[in-house]
Order: C-alpha cells, then sequence, then structure tokens
C-alpha cells in the first residue's frame, strides 16, 4: 500500500513539475469500466455520464490525481464543461473550461486534473452541458475527494 | 564570477538606455548650439457667428511666440499681440484674418462673419397707457429696414424712422389711437398704441386675501386673492407670509392665487399672509391679510401601498438570465408588517391580496417589512395553504427566521402612500452588489401565480404547510422535493451563484412545487433520485417527474422549461414539452409522461383523476394507473388520450392499472410484465438488474401483484445468491407496510386485510441502497405462504 503510494506521488509531482494547464498522463487513462460514476444532481439532468477515478488516497492538504472521462449517453452537440471553484478542494492543473462542437456515445473525452483536498468532506464538482434534439440540458456532478486523517 | 557580468550587464544596459532617451528628445542637450525658437500660434474667436445686416461683431485674439501681429481681411492695420476689438457694422459676409510673426515663423487665423438681412419692423408704444386730468403721454417708436413714416389717427404727419414724442393732455372718457405706417424699400407696415383717458381721480386697488379658515397637517391650502377690488382692472397680487412657521408659497391657479403645502405641527398653529393688489394704473393698494390655522394630525392615520420585488427575466432560450431586463413586480399575500422605527415592535400586520392598508399612528418614524410568507389556515374557511420560505439545514431544522426584508424609515405624517421595493442584489450588469433580498419573494410570486390556476381548478384546496428552503449557500444542482415521515413537505432550491441559481427559473419552480400539490392532493410513490431525459427509468419516477414538468408548464401556459445556470448565470438548459422527443418512449419515460399530459392540455381533469382514483389505486402510482384512471373518469377524452399513449409506445385500448398488457420491454427480457402476479402459497422468480442504470432506474426495482383474499398473516420470503442483499417492501395502496428491509435475503409476517397489495423487490446493488454490493444482475426468489 505505501509502496503504490509513493509510485503514485511521484507520478503527481512529476505532473506538477510540468506546469501546463491541462496534465498530460504519462501512462494509460484508466479503462472506463474501472471508474466510478460521479454522482449526479437532482434535478432532470444531462445525458452524460461523467466517471472518475483517483490516481491515489487522497490526503489532506496533498496534491493527487484525478482523471475523468466524459461520455455522452445520446449523440448531442456543444459538450461543455466547467469547474466551479470550491473551499474543499482546490484544483491545482486540469480545471480550465472545456467545449466541443459534437459529443457522441462513442466518443470519450478525457482530462487529466491535480486537485489538493483542503477538507475532510472535500470533492470536485463540475458542472455539464449537452445540446440534444434542440434542447439543452445541464447537470452538476460531484466527484469526492475525501482524504482519511 | 557570474556575479560581476550580471552587475556589467546591469550597468550597461542603463547606459544605453540614458542614450535612447536623449535620442528620443530630438538631441537636445546633447551640445552647445541654441534650441529652435518655437512657431508662433494665434487663436481668434467672435461673440457671435451671425450679425443682422448694419451690426458689428466682438473679435478677440492672442498669440503666442509672436511678436507683431496684422489684421487683414474685413479688418486692417497692426494689431496688438492679444485683445478685443469691436468692427462694423458688417453689410456681407465678412472673413477677419490675424497674422502674426515670431523669430519662429508666422501663423494666422481667420473666421467668417455671416450677415443676416433685419426682419422689417414697427412698434409704437405710449406710457402711460392710461392718463388722467392733463397728464400726458410719451409715444416712442422703433423700425427696422424702413426709410420713413407717416402717423394718422390722434396724430398726424410725417415721423422719422424712429423717435419718440409726448401726446396730449387728452379729453376725459376718450381714447386716443396713435397710428404710424412705415414704408420701406421691401415692404410697408403699421402700428399703433392706445392711450385711454378716464375721468375723475384712480381709486387704489383694494386686497381681499378671503377669510380666516382651518386646514390640517400636510393639507394642500389654496390661498385666493379673487375677492380683490378695483375701479378699474387688478394686474398683479403678491402673497406674502407674516407669521407663523415659514412654509413655501407656489403659484396657483389664478395670478392672485399662491398655494402651500401645510406643515405637520403638534397643536394648533396660526399661518398668517398678506396679499398686496396692483391695478391697471400701477397703482398697489393696502394690504389684506387671512390667518390659516392648521390643525395637528389624528392620532391614527392611514397608510397604503404596495411590496414589489425585483424581477430577473430569462433571455432568449439558452442565453440564462437577462439582469439588464430586471423590473419591480408586484407581489401581493404575503406578510406585510409596520414597525415602529425606534423599539422595532410591530405596530400592524396583515396580508393582502392587493395594496396593503393600515392605521398607523401620525408622524411617527415607521419601516415596512415584508415577509416571505403566504398562509391562509383556519379558522378561515377553505381553501388552506402556508408556504414559507427560509433558509434551512439538511433536517429541515430552521437556521433563521422566514425570510423578510425591511424597508427605509420613513415618517407616517399623515398618512398616504409608502411602497415597499426589495432589491434583487444583482446590478443590470449581472454583478452582485448586495444582499438576493428579492429571491424569496420572486420564488413566493411563482408559487402564487401557481396557486391561483389551482384555485380556478379546485376552489377549496386544503394543502399541507409547505416550507421553501433557499439559500445563497444552497448547492447548485440541488433543487429537489422531499417529505420525510411525520416532517413538513419541503422544497430545496439551489442558489449558488455562478453554478446554478433557481429563484428566478419559474419553470423549475413550479416542477417541485407540482411534486408537492401530487404529495399534497393524491399520491406519488416514486422514491426519487437522479433522472435525465433520455434515461428509462422506474414507472414511478417516471409518471412523477414527468407530472412535476407537465404541471408546471400547464398551470403557466408554457411549455418551455428553462433553468439558468453557469457563471454569471448567463446559460440555461432548456426544453419545449410541446414538441416530441423520440430518443426513448415509453411507460419508464418521464418525458413520454410529461409530452402526453401537456398534448392532452386537460388539468382540470388530471385534477379529478390526481384526487380521486390515483389517489386511491391499489396499484403503483405510474402512466398506467392515472391514464387508467383517466379514461374511466372521462370517456370523452379516451380516443385522443389513446392516439397520445400509442404516440408514446404505450398500450392504449387495453391499458389497466398493472399495465398487464403492455408489450413495450425497452428492449430487454428483464422489463415485463410490469406486475409479476404472485398467488398465495406461490413462489416467482424476477430478475432485478442495471441494465439501464442504478438506483431509480428501470428494473432495478420489480413488482409483484398479491390478492389476499381474507385476513390473516402472510409470511413473504425473498431471496438471491449469496453476497447480495435482496430487499423486500409490501404496499398496500402507496403505504408500505413491511419491517426494514435486513442485510440479506428477507422473511418476514405480515397480519393483512383482504385487497390487492404490490411487492416490491429488489437487490440492493442494483437499487443503489448498498455500496458494498456491485450492481448486476440478480434473480430473486419470491414466496408467499399463509401461516
Amino acid at each position: 500500500m505505501m509502496k503504490r503510494t509513493v509510485i503514485a506521488n511521484a507520478f503527481v509531482y512529476a505532473l506538477l513539475l510540468m506546469g501546463c494547464g491541462a496534465v498530460q498522463s504519462q501512462s494509460q487513462p484508466p479503462p472506463l469500466e474501472q471508474m466510478k460514476l460521479a454522482r449526479q444532481s437532482g434535478k432532470v439532468s444531462v445525458p452524460v455520464d461523467v466517471r472518475y477515478q483517483l490516481r491515489a488516497a487522497p490526503r489532506p492538504d496533498q496534491p493527487v490525481g484525478l482523471d475523468l472521462a466524459f461520455v455522452a449517453r445520446v449523440p448531442g452537440q456543444n459538450l461543455r464543461f466547467e469547474f466551479p471553484q470550491a473551499q474543499s478542494v482546490t484544483i491545482d492543473s486540469g480545471g480550465t473550461a472545456f467545449a466541443q462542437q459534437k459529443a457522441e456515445p462513442k466518443g470519450v473525452v478525457r482530462r487529466s486534473l491535480v486537485v489538493t483536498p483542503r477538507s475532510e468532506a472535500g470533492e470536485v464538482r463540475v458542472l455539464v452541458s449537452l445540446d440534444v434534439e434542440g434542447a439543452r440540458y445541464f447537470g452538476v456532478f460531484s466527484i469526492p475527494v475525501r482524504p482519511d486523517r | 564570477m557570474g556575479l560581476r557580468t550580471l552587475t556589467l550587464r546591469v550597468r550597461d544596459a542603463a547606459i544605453i538606455g540614458i542614450v535612447l532617451v536623449l535620442a528620443g528628445c530630438g538631441g537636445g542637450g546633447g551640445g552647445g548650439s541654441q534650441p529652435p525658437a518655437p512657431a508662433p500660434t494665434v487663436s481668434l474667436s467672435a461673440n457671435v457667428a451671425q450679425v443682422e445686416e448694419g451690426g458689428s461683431v466682438q473679435l478677440t485674439w492672442s498669440s503666442t511666440g509672436a511678436t507683431s501681429c496684422t489684421a487683414s481681411g474685413g479688418w486692417s492695420g497692426p494689431l496688438a499681440l492679444s485683445g478685443t476689438q469691436t468692427v462694423g457694422p458688417l453689410t456681407q459676409p465678412t472673413n477677419f484674418v490675424v497674422t502674426c510673426s515670431g523669430p519662429g515663423g508666422t501663423a494666422s487665423n481667420s473666421g467668417l462673419i455671416q450677415v443676416s438681412v433685419p426682419t422689417p419692423q414697427v412698434t409704437v408704444e405710449a406710457a402711460p397707457s392710461i392718463v388722467r386730468g392733463d397728464q400726458t403721454s410719451l409715444l416712442t417708436w422703433t423700425s427696422k429696414t424702413m426709410t420713413g413714416c407717416e402717423a394718422s389717427g390722434s396724430w398726424s404727419g410725417s415721423r422719422p424712422t424712429s423717435g419718440s414724442e409726448t401726446v396730449g393732455p387728452f379729453t376725459p372718457g376718450t381714447l386716443s389711437q396713435f397710428t404710424l405706417i412705415c414704408t420701406g424699400p421691401r415692404t410697408s407696415l403699421s402700428a399703433g398704441a392706445f392711450v385711454i383717458a378716464r375721468i375723475g381721480t384712480n381709486q387704489p386697488p383694494v386686497a381681499d386675501a378671503g377669510p380666516d379658515r382651518t386646514r390640517g397637517s400636510a393639507e394642500r391650502v389654496d390661498l385666493s386673492g379673487v375677492r380683490s377690488q378695483d375701479d378699474y382692472t387688478i394686474v398683479s397680487g403678491v402673497w406674502t407670509q407674516v407669521a407663523g412657521p415659514s412654509v413655501v408659497l407656489g403659484p396657483g391657479n389664478g395670478v392672485l392665487d399662491a398655494r402651500f403645502t401645510a406643515p405637520i405641527v403638534a397643536a394648533d398653529t396660526v399661518l398668517t399672509f398678506a396679499l398686496t393688489v396692483t391695478d391697471d394704473e400701477g397703482v398697489t393698494g393696502a394690504a389684506d391679510t387671512v390667518d390659516i390655522t392648521i390643525r395637528p394630525p389624528p392620532p391614527l392615520v392611514t397608510i397604503t401601498g404596495f411590496v414589489s420585488y425585483e424581477r430577473v427575466p430569462h433571455d432568449a432560450p439558452g442565453r440564462g438570465l437577462s439582469y439588464s431586463s430586471q423590473s419591480f413586480d408586484v407581489v401581493t399575500d404575503v406578510l406585510v408588517e409596520v414597525l415602529d422605527a425606534a423599539t422595532q415592535s410591530v405596530v400592524a400586520s396583515g396580508s393582502f391580496p392587493g395594496n396593503f392598508q393600515f392605521d398607523v399612528p401620525s408622524t411617527t418614524d415607521l419601516r415596512l417589512r415584508a415577509t416571505a410568507f403566504l398562509s391562509r389556515q383556519a379558522p378561515e374557511p377553505l381553501p388552506h395553504w402556508q408556504i414559507s420560505v427560509r433558509d434551512l439545514d439538511e433536517n429541515g431544522a430552521p437556521l433563521g427566521a422566514v425570510y423578510s426584508y425591511t424597508g427605509p424609515i420613513f415618517n407616517s405624517a399623515v398618512g398616504g402612500a409608502h411602497t415597499l421595493a426589495i432589491p434583487s442584489g444583482w446590478s443590470i450588469g449581472g454583478q452582485l452588489v448586495g444582499p438576493r433580498h428579492a429571491a424569496p419573494f420572486a420564488i413566493l410570486a411563482t408559487i402564487h401565480g401557481t396557486l391561483d390556476r389551482l384555485l380556478a381548478l379546485e376552489p377549496a384546496p386544503d394543502l399541507p404547510p409547505l416550507l421553501i428552503d433557499w439559500s445563497p449557500t444552497n448547492r447548485g444542482g440541488e433543487t429537489f422535493f422531499t417529505r420525510s415521515a411525520g416532517g413538513t413537505p419541503r422544497i430545496i432550491l439551489a442558489g449558488e451563484a455562478d453554478v446554478d441559481t433557481d429563484e428566478y427559473d419559474p419553470a423549475v419552480i413550479r416542477h417541485e412545487f407540482g411534486h408537492f400539490v401530487m404529495y399534497g392532493v393524491s399520491r406519488s410513490d416514486s422514491q426519487g433520485g437522479a433522472h435525465s431525459f433520455d434515461e428509462r427509468v422506474d414507472m414511478r419516477v417516471a409518471l412523477s417527474e414527468g407530472f412535476a414538468t407537465a404541471f408546471g408548464a400547464l398551470t403557466a401556459g408554457d411549455s418551455q422549461y428553462r433553468d439558468s445556470f453557469g457563471p454569471a448565470q448567463a446559460s440555461s438548459g432548456f426544453f419545449d414539452i410541446g414538441g416530441d422527443s423520440l430518443l426513448v418512449e415509453g411507460w419508464y419515460s418521464e418525458t413520454s409522461m410529461q409530452e402526453i399530459l401537456w398534448d392532452l392540455g386537460n388539468l382540470p381533469a388530471l385534477w379529478q383523476v390526481l384526487t380521486g382514483p390515483l389517489r386511491d389505486t391499489d396499484a403503483m402510482t405510474s402512466a398506467f394507473a392515472l391514464f387508467t384512471a383517466l379514461k374511466q373518469l372521462r370517456p370523452d377524452l379516451a380516443p385522443t388520450l389513446e392516439l397520445l399513449l400509442s404516440a408514446e409506445r404505450i398500450v392504449a385500448t387495453t391499458i389497466d392499472a398493472y399495465g398487464t398488457t403492455e408489450l413495450n420491454n425497452a428492449a430487454s427480457p428483464n422489463v415485463l410484465p410490469v406486475y409479476t402476479p404472485l398467488a398465495l402459497g406461490g413462489s416467482v422468480q424476477v430478475r432485478s438488474t442495471n441494465e439501464f442504470g442504478v438506483g431509480n432506474k428501470l428494473s432495478t426495482h420489480r413488482f409483484l401483484r398479491l390478492n389476499v383474499p381474507a385476513a390473516g398473516n402472510v409470511r413473504f420470503r425473498a431471496s438471491a445468491v449469496a453476497g447480495r442483499d435482496v430487499d423486500m417492501l409490501v404496499f398496500r395502496r402507496g403505504q408500505s407496510l413491511g419491517p426494514n428491509p435486513g442485510p440479506a435475503n428477507e422473511d418476514f409476517s405480515l397480519f393483512l386485510q383482504p385487497g390487492d397489495y404490490v411487492v416490491d423487490v429488489y437487490d440492493c446493488g442494483n437499487a443503489d441502497c448498498n455500496p458494498s454490493v456491485t450492481p448486476g444482475p440478480v434473480d430473486i426468489t419470491v414466496s408467499v405462504t399463509t401461516n
């Protein structure tokens, strides 16, 4: 367990040293089926699955890698996502807004973030919207980043 | 070594910088040569741009860097380096030039003065125009563009084009007319003056300021001198205040009138005003005075007004809220209170369907307070409701009082209009500039409008109390209706700026209020949860969500659903339930539900079903229960309804509350039958799946239909392979009868009365109630026996 954490942290530090906006993954992104589904809000939501996987167990005030995958469940246009600011988790890199003209169920949009949990109830939230059949839907997704203290 | 190199570089850079700066100054300061003398400048202006023919113009000039100036064009000769000079007469457009020279060269400036042709004119005046005895009058006349004049009437002979002449004395009781006809190169004109010779001596006018009288504080008081008299004519009057608290006198209706607003006094107070009048011979008579006694206000006075809130409307679909279009809308029926500004105690309170009206102490500093609270309760007759907007914790406990807004201090004086305008806190540019005071009232206004529509359907609904939890800290996306057992139903509305705010999203508010109405007057067996228009969801969820959206649209008469979100609320989700979404159709689709209900467009019929057969159905609340009841209750709607059901791929002609003949299986073997028949003493196997997702999605829960012919104990058992967590609930008309589910298989007994029951069985991994169980298809065996 300790070994895995050390390797993961080394990876994160490597990402941090690169210093770019969107973190370039040095390894293969996790398969979709291994990624958890982000919790979506109670309102009528967007037909997009947001999946996530943390690269290591979160630790208080320590950066950790977070892989995200956005999968449209139906064909649509104008897929957008952005990350509202939160005090419980700071997004160190990869948190810029994203927009893509077309979205297909086959097309997976991936994003890697480096985030730092700042409280026990840490979570990253994603605001996702998609135009379908002349309408627009949006949803707010929550991804827990909760360190064990 | 490295440090030394760096120092040299810094010094070199500084030297280079100095050289560049000097070069940039045009070479000045580089040697001993004198700088070139600056070029001279000259300005010229005139007091007018145009003069009448024969008129003059005043020219003003100034210069810099010059040693001499000269005039040319319309004037000539040497000029001072600056000055002013009048030039004229001008007979044609003239260009004036000033040229100044100095060591640096020569500069000039000029200006063109236009000359206009004067309008022909003749005037004659007599002063005085009224004479008495042997008094004379002075005639004065002028003309323009004339070359000669001829007198006629009471005088005669040639006259110059302008002049003056004394005429009279006159015969008392006569009227003399002095006419002058002048001729010029272009035209002839005449003018005249009268002199009236009156008999005897002039009597000064007699002012009459009117009778003394009494008026109330803050009332408008009219002073009238209309009863003043003169032997001929009074032409003017002047009112002045001579005693009492100072007031501002304004003009009245006539030349002898004035008016003022009475001051607010604590005791009877006398204000005295004097009137003087002047006759047409310029004689002013003695002043007359009037006393106006001002009474103090009564102990109680009436204030009226209305409460308004700043509403932010939506922009075009997709473009979010339009802060530049926000305006104040009236909100009625909320609690309005009058506070004593000094003590903050409530002086008066009430709710009003229109303008508020209160009797309050006069001349007292007060404040108006509106509270986000709509209530009509016993002992008032039905209808009843009680709706309040407040900030609650996650358990529904209040974090503060019901939202209220207190306006600025005002003095009640003698009563009158006082409005309370509640600001949104947003600037027209969309910046947050203050507390979002208007939000709770915007929410209530939407609810109020929906209530009004409900009352048109059902004049006497008895709605349970409703709490609306709104706060700027309510998380974006977290908008929902909830009703905990024994607790007050609650609508939670998102308020998180730049993520998702709902206070100005009427469609969202009406949707959640639709859930409340379904709960309050009917029944919903929905378990809630996340949902989307493209998903195949539990039939109870599909009906609940589809009904809520359709209810909101039908009560508003607007099929467009809009929900603002994102930074600055500048985006919006939107869809039109008047359209036809083809992605998912069926009894498991909330989109199908809302489209059918909207297209049917019959809210009264829907209300009948909600408040009757749907509330009492033995089946779960679903499309089958609702539309079966609708067909039975309103056979006239059956043909239309069957068409709409068929279009959404739902069994139509043979529909029953259990969907017995439904054939739409969502292309899965794990969906039908909707209810699996289960007989006492029998056993069936059903499959709970995560094929359509987990939680509230289709076929995570499976339903069994059980008839109990006679009262007695019934033993229920549900089992699956080891490692699963099977739950089972037994429902009688929507009420769960069973014990709380255990962590694995279920085995319990219930004493049941005769009737139809629904058994809801599911795997907790699929139903998202046990995170330690991985979702997947699970065959569940259910048996029921008597014991």
